[in-house]
Formats: structure tokens, C-alpha cells, sequence
């Protein structure tokens, strides 16, 4: 694991406070390199410009002539 | 002459059908067989031998009079234990719920039982599907019946062993992010993640509801089209559920493959940083199989395989954590090591990042579908190479090669994983059949033509 967006175990330990998590410090360390890694990953998400793009629904396939008939 | 316990399902619904197997004589097979076995593979983390016999002499008397139910009748089967059983105990493999008792069969265990079919017991799971193959929770994990130091996937972990080894002649499975095909292609086996909105996830402890999807596990595509038929059905009280007609999947599946048109996505598993060479050939010898049989096979091109698995990590992470969060804050030492800090990991996944991941999603499915113009199916890789060892699995999986099964949990369509031969080591290795959604009928008979043209059903662990 490892990403060019690191964080400090005082200010990963700030974070964890907000969010609740009470942690071992085996703990911290480990959720701490797995956070920096996640913040890897999710950088991979497009952040659209545009206003319009909707979010899936679990509702409807896109397409599906079974999920226009259940709208019906 | 096949043992009773290696009979294909559909084999043994046949000869119930003809009253030359008694459901009794079957469910003892199974039952004798786990008591020989189960100790070493741990695939059951209940049996419910009493429960199981009697329901096998109901089956025995119905029959005998003339009320015969369908090929289910009769046959005994694993469940998951996140589906909820009534009466039987249902843990989640979690000492948070080590005394759960429901009042109420989840919906698809309430149709496999009307259907006639044998509970034998409870199989073995991954922590709540997502915290495995841990070693600190209340029962051990299962292994690999093709070798013990593997792990036989998960997290429907249970169900895929049971079902290899022939500890029951099929299983529940549910598949978030792969949890039906990574045992079923571990432990060289079918598993089907049907079209989401397909088969009620009521009673079924949820871990990502926006993902979810319950379907089954069995030895061939044919079997699993049997138990898909029975846990089919609209119900509404599951809000993703779908009223779709659906075909007769045994019949559909004994229609020839001629003329399908099938698209390899190679770009998600062959090059640098790939599957292992074994597993690319083995695939494209499948393919193979699939254009002698009259199939037309083309290149698919669909997005990047790490932008679904981060799409696909966002969600779920995000998600369990909302699921587990008051228990988790509450009684964190309940769970064990892999699922506390896999579910902590969700904490930091924003709302806005959650968003974004829902907004990818579907543009990611818009794609997927439109590289799917004028093709029937896709075929892919359903794992990298071998089942991994016990002693390499980590508490963080994620960060590593992006997850084959995640893009069609995005989707949303039917994936099937199936055995497409065994490597130098002796253990399986699988593919993925995708279709488009509700259209998991031809993704059985795709696998069903594949199985019916290979040895590889004939081969089954040395255990």
C-alpha cells in the first residue's frame, strides 16, 4: 500500500476522534496506511463539472425494457 | 457407480422423480459424509440432522403419494448463514449474533422449502460476508476441499466447500462484491450472481444494499439453473426486487449456443500484471470449446478494471459501515480482527466521495452495457490464478490487483463462474460468463454447453 497522499499519525489520530474510532495503536497504524491507500483509490472517482449526472438507482438497469415495465 | 453424495443435483432430482433414490437414503449420504469430513473442512457451522431426516421423510411420503413438487423435491441443501432459518440458529459466523434464533425463513429459504427441498444445516461464511478467513471468531473457517492449506474463497466460504467435497448437493450463496463466484471458482465448482432485483434478499443480513445479491452455488450450471428457478420471484418486501417474468432456466439451458456472440474482455486479466499464464490459456482453450460449438468470439473493450473496483470499494465500504456502525461503536470486541477494521476502513469514505461513487457507477454500467452492443455475453477471468494460501490472506485485500467480480455487482447483471480446468497445482481454476440483466438464462446455457463439452465435472477433490 502505498500513495503520495500521506497523513500524520497526530493528524490520522484527529480524524479517527471525529469519527468516533477508538483504536489500539496496532489498530491505528494499520487502518492508517489502509487510509492513505483508500485515499488513493477514490481519487480514481470522477468529480463531474457538469450538474447533471445521476447517481445509479437500484430501482433500474439502464435499458432494461423489465425495469420500464415495473415503472408502468 | 457414482456415490450418492457426488450425484449431480439434477442427476439426483431424476432418479427421485423415478423413485429409484429415496430422499432419505440421499440425505443420509450427506449426512454420513459430513460427519466423516466436516471436521477437517468445516463447512457447516450448524447441521440440523434431525430437522434434515424428518424433512426427508416428508419429501418420501409425499412422493410416495403421488405429490411430487419439482426436481428440489427431496434434495438436500446448505444455506448461507446470513440467511435467516427459522427455528435454527443464524450467526452471521458472529459471536454478535451467536444466539440468534429468527422466527422467520428468509424469502428464498421459504422457496427452496416449498419447493421441497432438505435443509441439512447452516454453512460457514465470512464474518457478516466480509470479515474473512478470519481465525478469532466463533467457528473455524472453511477450507478448501482441493487442498486444506487453501482457502476455498469467500465469503460464501462454507458453501463452496461443502458443495466440492459433496457435503450437500447445493447452497446459498450472496455476492456483494464476488462472494458466490470467488468460492465457486476456488473450489471448482458453479456459482451464479444472478441479475440484481432477481431473488428476494428479505431475511438475508445485509452488507451493501445497493449491491447485494443472493443467489445459488452447485456442482453444474444445470444445477444451479434448478435452484435459481425455485428462489426466483418477485416480493415486495425487498424494495430492489423486480417483477420479471422468468423462463423455465433448466429448459432454456439445453438450447444449443450456435450463433451467440460472446465478447472476451482480455484487457481486465491478460498482460503484465495479469492472470498467470496458466489461467490466460486455460481460457482461451474455453474459448475455444465455446467456437467449435458453433459460438462467434470477439474482442471487448470496457472501462478501466480499477475504475469499477474503486467505484465498487467506495460503496460497499461505505455502506457496511452505515449497516455496523451502532454495533461496531457499541461492542467492537463482538467481531472479529478482519471484519472491525475492514468496517472502520468505511468510516472514511465521505458522503460526497459516496456520491461520486454512485455517479460513476452508473455512467461505468452505461459504458459496460454499450460495449455490449451486438453481443449476447461476456467472458472474462474470475480470478488471477490459484486460490490464495491461508497464511497470505490480509486484513486489507483491496489495494492490490482490482477485483474481477466487482463490475457486474456495479452492473447489476447476471455473472456465473465456472471450472475451466485445474493448473500444475491440482486446483481449479474458473471464468466468468456475463450477461445482460435478466437474462441469467443464457449465461446458464452458455456454462451448461462449456461443462457438457469438458472433462472437468468429471474430476472432483481427493479429499
Amino acid at each position: 500500500m502505498s500513495s503520495s497522499t500521506e497523513i500524520s499519525a497526530e493528524d490520522f489520530a484527529v480524524l479517527c476522534r471525529r469519527l468516533e474510532l477508538v483504536l489500539t495503536p496496532e489498530e491505528a497504524d494499520r487502518l492508517r496506511a489502509a487510509y492513505v491507500a483508500l485515499q488513493a483509490q477514490l481519487r480514481r472517482i470522477p468529480r463531474p463539472e457538469t450538474y447533471f449526472p445521476e447517481p445509479a438507482t437500484v430501482y433500474a438497469h439502464p435499458g432494461s425494457t423489465l425495469a420500464a415495465e415495473k415503472r408502468r | 457407480m457414482t456415490s450418492l453424495h457426488h450425484l449431480t443435483l439434477a442427476a439426483a432430482a431424476r432418479a427421485i422423480a423415478a423413485r429409484e433414490l429415496s430422499p432419505i437414503a440421499l440425505t443420509e449420504a450427506y449426512l454420513n459424509r459430513i460427519a466423516a469430513l466436516d471436521n477437517r473442512l468445516h463447512a457447516y457451522v450448524l447441521v440440523a440432522k434431525e430437522e434434515a431426516l424428518a424433512a426427508a421423510r416428508r419429501a418420501e411420503a409425499e412422493i410416495a403419494a403421488g405429490k411430487y413438487r419439482g426436481p428440489l423435491h427431496g434434495i438436500p441443501l446448505g444455506i448461507k448463514d446470513i440467511y435467516e432459518t427459522a427455528g435454527m440458529r443464524t450467526t452471521c459466523h458472529s459471536r454478535l449474533l451467536i444466539d440468534h434464533v429468527p422466527t422467520e425463513d428468509a424469502e428464498s429459504v421459504r422457496r427452496l422449502k416449498a419447493a421441497g427441498a432438505v435443509v441439512l444445516g447452516k454453512h460457514a461464511t465470512h464474518e457478516f460476508a466480509f470479515g474473512g478467513p478470519s481465525h478469532d471468531l466463533p467457528f473455524p473457517a472453511a477450507r478448501n476441499p482441493w487442498n486444506l492449506e487453501h482457502t476455498p474463497g469467500g465469503s460464501s466460504s462454507g458453501a463452496g466447500a461443502a458443495v466440492a467435497a459433496g457435503l450437500c448437493a447445493g447452497a446459498t450463496g450472496s455476492d456483494t462484491g464476488g462472494s458466490i463466484r470467488s468460492p465457486a471458482g476456488n473450489c471448482g465448482i458453479a456459482g451464479i450472481k444472478p441479475t440484481y432485483g432477481l431473488v428476494s434478499r428479505r431475511g438475508v443480513f445485509p452488507l451493501s444494499h445497493t449491491l447485494d445479491t443472493c443467489g445459488p452455488l452447485a456442482w453444474t450450471s444445470e444445477d444451479c439453473a434448478h435452484l435459481l428457478q425455485a428462489m426466483v420471484g418477485f416480493d415486495p418486501a425487498d424494495p430492489a426486487s423486480v417483477e420479471a417474468s422468468t423462463p423455465d432456466y433448466a429448459n432454456e439451458i439445453r438450447k444449443p449456443v450456435s450463433g451467440l456472440r460472446v465478447g472476451v474482455v482480455r484487457h481486465f486479466y491478460a498482460g503484465r500484471d495479469g492472470a498467470s499464464a496458466e489461467t490466460v490459456a486455460l481460457i482461451e482453450q474455453a474459448l475455444g470449446v465455446w467456437r467449435d460449438l458453433g459460438v462467434s468470439v470477439v474482442e471487448a473493450i470496457l472501462p478501466e478494471l480499477a475504475d469499477y473496483h474503486a467505484a465498487g470499494r467506495a460503496i460497499l465500504l461505505s455502506e457496511a459501515y452505515a449497516v455496523h456502525k451502532p454495533h461496531m461503536h457499541r461492542t467492537p470486541e463482538l467481531y472479529g480482527q478482519y471484519s472491525r477494521e475492514r468496517l472502520r476502513l468505511g468510516a472514511f469514505v465521505t458522503g460526497e466521495e459516496y456520491y461520486q461513487a454512485q455517479r460513476f457507477r452508473r455512467a461505468l454500467t452505461e459504458r459496460t452495457l454499450s460495449a455490449m452492443e451486438g453481443l449476447d455475453l461476456l467472458v472474462t477471468a474470475n480470478a488471477y490464478g490459484a486460490p490464495e494460501r491461508f497464511a497470505e490472506a490480509s486484513i486489507f485485500p483491496y489495494f492490490g490487483k482490482p477485483y474481477l467480480s466487482t463490475p457486474f455487482n456495479l452492473t447489476g447483471q447476471p455473472a456465473l463462474a465456472i471450472c475451466c480446468g485445474f493448473g500444475e497445482d491440482g486446483l481449479p481454476r474458473s471464468l466468468q460468463i456475463v450477461g445482460r440483466a435478466f437474462d441469467d438464462a443464457t449465461v446458464l446455457r452458455f456454462g451448461h454447453a462449456y461443462e457438457q463439452a469438458t472433462p472437468w465435472r468429471g474430476r472432483r477433490p481427493p479429499i
